[in-house]
């Protein structure tokens, strides 16, 4: 699942760089624009529907995937 | 285009998501004035907050009001220089639940789009982008996602609107196409009217009639909006006038059509010459027909012309024709001179019956006294000959290109006859403008080069100078049969036809070359109202 994570972060960012440990501050096409679409990416891939408190949480690949554990 | 310009953006919520990638910058949520005039293009838009109080919307959509006049005013002197683009304004989550007979909201946001309706009118430099048009009830505020980041459209439509977005750009800043050619059977009407005759066509009240009614009445009103509609049919002219006329079905009638050919001649052939008499370029075309075939060989010969797929059922035919009409007419304002675009062209074409358009254009030929001046002998003239073989591209059957000395060569050659023809009228003297090259062999002549300068074409004068080619090579070498070529190059496929249109029979063809024989009979008689001298007497 992290790796899904990772290569979905990769290619909504059009980037290689991002890794398990990435957070929003480390990748500077991360910004709060394209935050929401990012999370609706996800919440299309994993077929979930967060939270708007997760989703402003939703700030580092770890916690990305947390939360979609947490949900699943 | 706005989508590529410096842009400045009056917003009150964000809208970064909702515009392609560009290089515009944002005001604050509540900088309703302008103060830095340096941009190209300035933006406004402005969305309602989704809230359940129907007094608070009314006072924020009425204070909008205010602060569109404000933000107008705050442009001063520069306003006239300034492309100025505003929003529409939609509702985002209606809360007409609490009273549903309560019209107030709607109300509001219809004065308020009024309003910048009215600007866009006024001044030129005003546009508006419809925005109320794309929203829909799906589209509306997702709770989830606003309240993570307040804003007001949901975000898996984004790409929808910047889709929309970039289309109407396109519209509001492209050429719209100017001609829509129609096919009839199958396509103005079902079935065919050759066949099924007059009343077996289907066109009225009932399904599959309705539909091709539907289908011409929104031709008709692309019609009113500036479309110039032709036609182009496969069929005996007589029944489809006769449909026209008689069928109590149609729509469209025949004031409406600007130009047809109703014939067995190709589709490409066709809306070429309707392309010369309306005098548009081919380009402007846009061809609608229901037969594959047809649309293939349009495609082939004519790139430049728009041939959209047709839809298998007629039930599918206004969605066909918005489709069509999106694609290739829409248009932002539609200006007077759109409005009177047929009659225009109407008029700048002969729509007459045949025979009274022959007297005419014979009366026409005779007040032009035209002389022309027919000549075998190239010697002093085999620069000018070289060159028009050089630079003819349209009216010319074969193509091929000959330096000055190519000509040198061929005119020593005792099997080689080159000719040449002046024009002049009463308005001036056009000089050398046609020529041909043919080889004679043992009372058989080939035509190998055949070609005029187009200003002189449209005067006949191209067949007779065919005719006194014929009658010079029965006089002075007995010439039995003679052989022709057209070669298709991408400019002159309006010589395809010329062979047979002066009695030639085609001997075989294949795509891009057609061969034609004519057996010799008697001497080709001339026309009266040409003049011909033979060697300047």
């Amino acid at each position: 699942m992290e790796n899904r994570v990772i290569e979905l972060l990769n290619t909504f960012f059009k980037v290689d760089t991002i890794t398990i440990n990435s957070t929003q501050s480390d990748v500077a096409e991360w910004d709060s624009l394209r935050h929401l679409s990012l999370i609706v990416k996800i919440e299309e891939e994993f077929d979930l529907d967060f939270d708007p408190i997760e989703i402003g949480d939703m700030t580092s690949v770890a916690s990305i995937c947390a939360y979609i554990k947490q949900n699943t | 285009m706005i989508e590529h310009s410096s842009a400045f953006v009056t917003r009150n919520f964000t809208c970064e998501n909702l515009f392609p990638p560009n290089n515009w910058e944002y005001s604050g949520y509540s900088e309703i004035a302008i103060h830095d005039k340096s941009y190209e293009s300035y933006v406004w838009m402005m969305q309602i907050l989704p809230i359940a109080d129907t007094e608070s919307k009314l006072d924020f959509i009425i204070s909008l009001k205010d602060q569109l006049s404000l933000y107008i005013s705050s442009f001063g002197d520069d306003f006239p220089k300034k492309n100025i683009y505003l929003f529409t304004l939609f509702d985002v989550w209606r809360t007409n639940w609490f009273d549903i007979s309560d019209y107030r909201v709607d109300n509001a946001i219809c004065e308020y789009n009024d309003q910048i309706f009215s600007l866009s009118e006024r001044y030129s430099n005003v546009k508006c982008f419809s925005v109320h048009n794309w929203f829909s009830e799906e589209k509306a505020v997702q709770f989830k996602y606003y309240y993570t980041s307040l804003e007001i459209i949901n975000p898996l439509y984004y790409q929808d609107f910047q889709n929309w977005f970039v289309n109407q750009c396109r519209i509001m800043f492209t050429q719209r196409k100017k001609c829509l050619v129609l096919d009839c059977d199958n396509t103005l009407w079902g079935g065919i009217v050759g066949e099924d005759e007059l009343h077996g066509i289907k066109l009225g009240d009932t399904y599959p009639g309705r539909s091709f009614q539907d289908f011409q009445r929104a031709i008709l009103n692309a019609k009113r909006h500036g479309v110039i509609l032709a036609i182009v049919s496969k069929n005996n002219e007589s029944d489809v006038l006769e449909a026209f006329n008689k069928h109590e079905g149609m729509i469209l009638s025949l004031d409406d059509i600007s130009a047809y050919r109703i014939n067995w001649v190709d589709k490409a052939s066709n809306i070429n010459s309707i392309a010369d008499e309306l005098n548009i370029g081919l380009d402007s075309f846009v061809f609608v027909d229901d037969n594959p075939a047809e649309r293939e060989i349009v495609k082939r010969l004519l790139p430049e012309v728009e041939v959209p797929e047709f839809p298998a059922k007629p039930f599918r035919l206004l969605e066909f024709f918005k489709e069509l009409y999106t694609s290739y007419f829409s248009v932002y304002g539609l200006t007077d001179e759109d409005k009177n675009k047929t009659l225009q062209y109407k008029s700048n074409s002969q729509r007459k019956s045949l025979e009274s358009k022959f007297t005419d254009v014979i009366d026409y030929y005779r007040s032009l006294e035209m002389k022309l001046n027919f000549s075998s002998d190239p010697s002093g003239r085999l620069a000018r000959l070289a060159q028009m073989t050089q630079k003819t591209n349209q009216f010319n059957l074969t193509t091929i290109r000959r330096s000055e000395e190519d000509l040198v060569k061929l005119s020593s050659n005792k099997n080689y006859r080159i000719y040449w023809m002046s024009v002049s009228d009463k308005f001036g003297d056009s000089g050398i403008t046609l020529m041909s090259i043919v080889e004679v062999n043992n009372k058989n002549a080939n035509i190998d080069s055949y070609l005029l300068s187009c200003r002189v074409l449209g005067r006949g004068i191209e067949n007779v100078f065919l005719k006194l080619i014929i009658n010079d090579l029965i006089e002075n070498d007995n010439v039995l049969e003679i052989h022709a070529r057209y070669e298709q190059s991408k400019r002159n496929q309006q010589t395809k036809e010329f062979y047979r249109s002066n009695n030639f029979g085609i001997l075989d063809s294949n795509e891009t070359e057609t061969r034609f024989k004519l057996i010799t009979k008697q001497i080709l008689e001339i026309e009266d109202y040409y003049k011909v001298y033979f060697n300047g007497k």
